[in-house]
């Protein structure tokens, strides 16, 4: 799995590329932590190279989630794959995350 | 790993780490193709043997690389089974939250088993103190919806 990281004003995009998986997991965590810990208010997590993504990563993201919350900041979910959208549905998670299929709209969804 | 042609079965045993879970997902992949699911059915297999998988490794391995988990892909005309097998003395089934509700909604963690249940035609537990703990998961060819 590879995830480019772009910083934007005061937040990131995280394009994620490969099944978000096994360690892909931890590697996941590691660089969402990185970008909240340096001082993001938003992240916007691409999934349009995300053919498969386990429980665990959900977890992760829900973390995250949870932690720009906190601070009033926002984590929305980019190009989200049919298998993806099912999951979130099934755990009911679509109640929770927001999910774009355009990075502008998403962008104003931050208000960036 | 071995595969038993004649059965119709392919066996996988890898150490418990998260780095396998790749090889599993190569596995799962070749047995979804010669069932000839389709692409969503084939990814719905894919993310429960993973769910397990990682549940065998972490929960029943204590990610102790020098305990094997043991995949077992059973392809028949109608049905994949797979098997998959820790060395953990089990869990209490009961104990399991619902990730549904209000208060395990927003946790991290808790959805593994809840997806295997939702993704799968067939899941059943077979816990043994002494042997480990092996789930038992089935998705019908037919039953595509």
């Amino acid at each position: 799995m590879r995830i480019d990281t772009r910083s934007k004003d005061n937040g990131a995009i995280l394009h994620l590329n490969g099944k978000v998986i096994g360690d892909g997991v931890p590697q996941l965590k590691q660089a969402i932590e990185e970008r909240i810990n340096s001082g993001a208010d938003w992240l916007i997590i691409d999934l349009a190279e995300v053919p498969l993504m386990d429980s665990s990563a959900l977890g992760t993201i829900i973390a995250a989630f949870l932690k720009l919350r906190e601070r009033n900041g926002k984590l929305v979910l980019l190009n989200a794959r049919e298998n993806i959208l099912d999951v979130l549905a099934i755990t009911k998670l679509d109640s929770l995350f927001e999910v774009y299929d355009d990075m502008q709209v998403a962008l104003e969804s931050i208000g960036s | 790993m071995e595969r038993t042609d004649h059965k119709g079965e392919v066996v996988l045993s890898v150490p418990s780490e998260d780095k396998y879970i790749y090889l599993l997902d190569l596995v799962i992949s070749y047995a979804a193709k010669e069932m000839g699911f389709d692409e969503e059915t084939t990814q719905q297999v894919n993310l429960a043997v993973i769910e397990a998988g990682t549940n065998a490794m972490k929960h029943g391995n204590g990610n102790d690389p020098g305990k094997a988990a043991e995949f077992r892909f059973r392809i028949a005309e109608d049905k994949l089974t797979i098997f998959v097998k820790d060395c953990g003395s089990g869990f209490d089934l009961e104990s399991v939250g619902d990730p549904l509700s209000p208060e395990n909604f927003m946790r991290p963690c808790g959805r593994g088993i809840f997806l295997m249940n939702a993704l799968m035609d067939e899941v059943e537990y077979n816990m043994d103190e002494n042997s480990g703990t092996e789930v038992r998961m089935v998705k019908y060819k037919n039953r595509e919806d």
